[in-house]
């Protein structure tokens, strides 16, 4: 009989030194590569953008989803902060070996996730549902379903079912306008109306609207509403130094510079400002609704297009689901698309108080969607008629950041705009 | 008796000094396991996490596909890369200006609250100093935000009441680094001040009388007493106020995210943009290794530089 070597104390030492070194490594390493391994658990996992606010609307909806299909364990994660945040939270998770079932993913991820393999072909669950998919597909904007194969897609394959949308509207509050003799047009401000409108509005002492530099929310507004955007249709080359985007950028500017928006780079907050009578008009998508209706002035807010410069166009973002290719619960996962896809599943969301234009024409029409909502919210159903995706190529979050940087130089009058511009442009063109 | 007679003979005994005999490690042995779990957190969180950053650098890794192995590649790019040489200027100027503003205005504050007759005073004023450095960075640059705000900033309009025309503070690429100093030396003066008042409380009463009485004045004592004694403590301060300013990163990243224009982009802030932005982790793990290299090396230049002007008691 062989007795087991008694441990020495220096070799227990040594052994804890290099375990405590292994587990650091695995703890802090994960498992680099590894998204092609099971998601793990019983439940699908279903992981979305949620602050707290939109968290309550989803677990509603979720609990809906429990009641129809109790057979399916579900699992809503939410991940908070900016879209990009919550890019890099799912990318973080699936390196760590643990991805999720369904990542409800926005335009500025979609093409990301598509092209690196992390996600199943939806094509034979659709053709399998084929009836019910074509009862969706002829209720959304075509559109939708044309943009997230184009910029979704890098085989041909369908990895995404379209969902929400969000264009970007005016909400302007009618009593300060009547007040200061601002008639406002059904199809939104014209460039030079909103220049008389502001005077109009200065000499009342309110703001006639915020002029800054969020990419979406602020930039390609006035971009798109002039005949361009940031980048072509492909996403491969730079626009922003367009002479349409150069005048869009000065126009922005004068706003600011006659006084007739506030400072930007500040703390206000929008609604707040209009809610004191200090601002005739902020600009949103379909969360707007909620910013009316938390400053009690949904009835005193009317809803036009954004101020267009002879074209009308707003940038477009969209949610869209899809499954993951580690996914060991494809036909469950995709049985919560299909509710999520659904008329009673739209309506419950949007009556929920969704921040989203439902994808379903028929529900972003209905009074699901549009009951409480400000006079004119159709306003957003049409946008997408005229709208531009919002460009997000693989490395978006940094042509983002340049572009707002930029941006913002130009509308607190530190750069000129035609010289910041193609400095822009020379930045952005290594990323594509 | 020869003067080789007279050298102590080294016992056989005796223990070298490089390597701990066995017999010591088991004399020892209440100060390893003490020791341990500090050492465990250490290879868990610090060693660990730092090996594996090393290995990252050599890949291209995006998080969502296997790493590559490119070698040195990344190493390459940010010799080449403008963005980082941005950010490398505005870190040792940030870092720069936050040790010379720190430790002179600390040490300045310290010999004024040393010499207060009032010991309430004293407290009350060292509180008030200290104060601010307990306030969590998110408040602090909330705060900030509020003060220089170009509509409503407190200090934009008292600026605007005596007729001069107040930047806009964190738009301005001029004025955006120097704000964000500025914001840092009322943060953080606290934590040095309280190291000078304790450095100078060190400096023996007999040293400071024994100068009066030749006739020193007090400039000559503070330049041949206090500083030389202080001196440890001053070069304490500048080392951690130097590796302290070199990571900064939350006030930059909730007031101008870098910005405007890359004027407040440091490397950690540019660090976080390529690795949680930009997916490009691999890159991200090169420059923080540069950063560890350039605050090991500022750090041993300043040891190096100590042993000129430290006085060691």
């Amino acid at each position: 009989m062989t007795t087991a070597p008694r441990p020495t104390r220096r070799g227990a030492l040594g052994g804890m030194g290099l375990g405590a070194l292994a587990a650091g490594l695995a703890a802090c390493g994960g498992d680099p590569g590894a998204a092609t391994e099971g998601a793990g658990g019983d439940a699908v996992e279903f992981v979305f953008l949620g602050d707290v606010n939109q968290r309550k609307q989803f677990e509603q909806l979720f609990a809906e989803f429990g009641e129809q299909h109790p057979e399916i364990a579900l699992q809503a994660v939410a991940k908070s902060g900016s879209w990009a945040q919550f890019t890099y939270a799912v990318a973080t998770q699936i390196a760590g070996g643990q991805p999720p079932d369904i990542i409800q993913m926005a335009t500025e991820g979609q093409r990301l996730f598509a092209s690196k393999g992390v996600l199943a072909p939806l094509d034979q669950l659709i053709a399998r549902d084929q009836d019910e998919v074509e009862d969706y597909y002829d209720d959304i904007h075509d559109n939708l379903r044309l943009w997230s194969q184009k910029y979704g897609s890098p085989d041909g394959s369908t990895y995404y079912m379209p969902g929400g949308y969000n264009p970007i509207v005016q909400y302007c509050r009618t009593d300060l306008l009547d007040r200061a003799g601002v008639e406002l047009p059904e199809d939104g401000f014209s460039w030079s109306d909103l220049m008389e409108a502001g005077r109009r509005l200065k000499a009342q002492g309110v703001f006639l609207m915020t002029v800054e530099q969020g990419y979406w929310h602020d930039v390609l507004p006035w971009l798109t509403n002039n005949g361009t955007s940031s980048l072509d249709e492909d996403w491969a080359t730079a626009t922003i130094n367009s002479p349409e985007a150069i005048e869009a950028a000065a126009f922005a500017r004068e706003l600011v510079a006659k006084g007739y928006s506030p400072e930007p780079g500040g703390t206000y907050d929008a609604p707040s400002l209009m809610q004191n009578g200090q601002l005739a008009a902020f600009h949103d998508g379909a969360y707007g609704m909620v910013n009316a209706a938390r400053i009690e002035l949904t009835d005193a807010i009317r809803m036009v297009p954004f101020p267009h410069n002879g074209v009308h166009g707003s940038p477009v973002g969209w949610d869209a689901w899809d499954i993951t290719e580690a996914s060991e619960r494809a036909d469950e996962a995709w049985v919560f698309i299909k509710y999520l896809m659904s008329v009673e599943g739209a309506s419950f969301f949007a009556r929920a108080g969704g921040t989203i234009v439902p994808a379903r024409h028929s529900v972003a029409t209905s009074d699901a969607f549009l009951e409480g909502a400000p006079e004119g919210a159709l306003c957003l159903v049409d946008a997408l008629e005229t709208a531009t995706p919002v460009p997000s190529p693989e490395r978006g979050p940094e042509i983002q950041d340049i572009v707002e940087e930029g941006w913002l130089q130009i509308i607190a009058g530190y750069a000129e705009p035609e010289r910041q511009l193609k400095r822009t442009y020379d930045k952005i063109g290594p990323l594509l | 008796m020869s003067a080789a007679a007279a050298l102590p003979t080294p016992s056989p005994a005796a223990p070298s000094p490089g390597r701990p005999r066995r017999r010591d490690l088991r004399q020892n042995w209440l100060g390893y396991v003490f020791l341990s779990p500090a050492a465990l957190l250490f290879v868990l969180f610090i060693g660990g996490p730092f090996l594996v950053a090393i290995a990252l650098s050599l890949y291209s890794w995006d998080l969502l596909t296997p790493p590559e192995f490119v070698g040195l590649e990344n190493f390459t790019t940010l010799l080449q890369d403008p963005v980082l040489i941005q950010a490398f200027a505005n870190t040792f100027l940030f870092a720069f200006a936050s040790v010379l503003t720190h430790v002179v205005g600390a040490l300045l504050l310290a010999l004024a609250v040393n010499a207060l007759a009032s010991r309430v005073v004293s407290y009350l004023v060292r509180t008030a100093v200290f104060f601010p450095f307990i306030i969590s960075w998110a408040a602090v640059a909330l705060l900030w935000q509020y003060m220089l705000d170009p509509g409503f900033g407190v200090i934009t309009h008292y600026i605007d009441r005596i007729g001069l025309t107040p930047p806009d503070w964190f738009l301005d690429p001029a004025w955006a680094l120097p704000a964000i100093i500025g914001i840092d030396f009322w943060h953080t003066l606290g934590f040095t001040f309280i190291i000078m008042l304790a450095g100078l409380q060190t400096v023996p009463k007999q040293l400071i009388e024994a100068a009066q009485t030749d006739g020193a004045g007090r400039r000559q004592v503070f330049w041949h007493v206090t500083v030389p004694m202080m001196s440890p403590t001053l070069f304490f301060a500048m080392v951690v106020t130097f590796i302290g300013a070199f990571q900064i990163f939350d006030p930059i990243q909730i007031i101008t995210g870098g910005g405007p224009d890359d004027a407040t982009l440091t490397l950690v802030m540019y660090l976080y943009e390529q690795g949680f932005q930009s997916f490009r982790i691999g890159y991200a793990s090169a420059v923080a290794f540069l950063v560890f290299v350039v605050i090991m090396a500022v750090t041993l230049l300043q040891f190096w530089g100590a042993r000129k002007w430290v006085h060691q008691q």
